[in-house]
């Protein structure tokens, strides 16, 4: 009937859907759209996840690389022992040749691993000897390395109790994750023309003939580690615009850079709950001043650090303080979802 | 009218379909992603131990079957290496490699993910 009233009004048919068929249509359009969002959620939620999950272990992975390139930087520094100036000297002229700077001033019979035994040999030796752990006991790592340095024939690393130093920002401290000293000593290749600290080895000094010795005895003095036959490198302070001798332009002498790397207990926002890991590093000056933090990821829980090598205990340091030939780190990332563990160890680069 | 309820209904369960198939796919390679970080640093947590044990790796082949020396065997039970699926560790002594393979489906085959590192 409707129809026909239809073709009369308008001259032609005109076709529709009757209510049924829009309540029908209707009804299996909202069931595959409840179905469309149900299932585009789940699978969004679920590379959400995913991604997060990625995110947090390469944040986790790129703070381990972070700190193994760091770690690879503390090689202890060390010439060989039975060499005369002179062959020292000569080695030197060799290491001219080594373009990329990773070699310390070692006889070239002596390269390779049976090197780094030495060298290993050498912490063994410092540690067992009484007047070096002495003076072990004297480091105060919140000063400078001219002031207060590691010796340079052992390795740059040292695991700190947290609460004892005024060098780590004591507000917000995670107190039982144990605080990481690294002093790093970076080959110069001609680039070492900033102020700065530097370790050189003796024979540098000697072997250049436009340098008095005044500036080598007098201001390295304080730095200078006297432990006999291992006083092979000094610690200086140089200025930018000072003079440097021939060993800074191929990789006998080194830049070092002391740096804390340590967890408090918040990221973004005072009490968000997310521990940080933050590094601080000492200012190339002078007097020990230590820069802002800066942070190096965040949610990380569960910071161990073991020592793997050469530990030497250093108890004015804290509970557990030692210096490390190598350590074992360990730690969790958390993301949203899971938590993923990261372990390594993390060795000196081979001299 | 029933053709165009089918069309559409196969529309949109397509549509559904692709999503699944492509967020099945994002979580695949970030999985995959995952699994690469994790062996990349296992064996770089093998080159530390490595270089502090001061070991020579004799030989080629596998080195998780072995009961020496023990702080390999330690690597190997450690949770960064048997979280790994279905992985096998083994030492190329003529290019001085250690390779790791690891699939759901085991080491071999075509879906292995492999991952190597110069000691």
């Amino acid at each position: 009937m409707k129809t026909q009233i239809r073709v009369v009004m308008t001259g032609r048919l005109v076709g529709g859907f009757t209510l049924v068929e829009i309540m029908v249509a209707m009804t299996l359009g909202l069931g595959l759209m409840a179905l469309m969002v149900g299932t585009i959620e789940n699978v969004f939620r679920a590379s959400r996840v995913s991604a997060e999950a990625a995110e947090a272990t390469e944040r986790g992975y790129f703070l381990m690389d972070a700190l193994g390139a760091w770690v690879a930087e503390t090689s202890p520094l060390f010439v060989e022992l039975m060499l005369s100036e002179r062959k020292a000297i000569e080695s030197s002229t060799l290491i001219d040749a080594d373009r990329a700077g990773a070699v310390s001033p070692i006889d070239p019979i002596t390269k390779g691993a049976e090197s780094f035994e030495r060298t290993l040999t050498a912490d063994t030796e410092l540690s067992a000897s009484p007047l070096s752990t002495g003076k072990l006991y004297s480091i105060d790592p919140c000063q400078t390395p001219l002031n207060s340095g590691l010796p340079p024939v052992i390795t740059g690393i040292g695991v700190l109790e947290s609460r004892a130093w005024s060098c780590i920002p004591q507000s917000y401290l995670e107190v039982s994750a144990p605080a990481l000293l690294l002093e790093r000593r970076i080959p110069c290749q001609g680039d070492c023309t900033d102020a700065g600290f530097y370790a050189i080895p003796i024979f540098c000094f000697d072997s250049d003939e436009g340098r008095s010795t005044e500036f080598q005895r007098g201001e390295v003095e304080s730095g200078e580690v006297e432990t006999g036959e291992f006083a092979q490198y000094q610690i200086v302070w140089l200025e930018a615009d000072e003079d440097r001798p021939d060993c800074f332009r191929n990789g006998a002498a080194r830049s070092v850079h002391r740096s804390l790397i340590y967890v408090r207990d918040y990221s973004w926002r005072v009490g968000d709950g997310i521990s940080a890991v933050m590094m601080r590093e000492l200012a190339q000056e002078q007097d020990a001043r230590w820069l802002r933090s800066a942070m190096l990821a965040y949610g990380i829980d569960d910071w161990q650090i073991d020592c793997l090598s050469d530990c030497v205990e250093v108890e004015p340091w804290g509970d557990d303080a030692v210096l490390a030939g190598a350590i074992d780190l360990r730690f969790a990332v958390r993301s949203r979802s899971q938590s993923i563990g990261i372990r390594r160890a993390l060795v000196p680069q081979r001299p | 009218m029933l053709i165009d309820y089918l069309i559409g209904a196969a529309l949109a369960i397509s549509g559904m379909l692709a999503l699944l198939i492509f967020g099945t796919d994002i979580i695949r390679l970030n999985t995959e992603a995952r699994e690469r970080w994790q062996a990349q640093s296992a064996m770089a947590d093998f080159a530390g131990r490595q270089a502090i044990y001061q070991t020579d790796l004799r030989g080629s082949g596998e080195i998780c079957n072995g009961a020496e020396p023990q702080w390999v065997v330690v690597w190997c039970k450690s949770h960064q290496v048997v979280s790994l699926p279905k992985v096998c560790v083994s030492f190329k002594a003529e290019a001085s490699r250690l390779v790791m393979k690891w699939g759901r489906e085991g080491c071999s085959g075509d879906r292995v993910l492999t991952a190597s590192r110069k000691l």
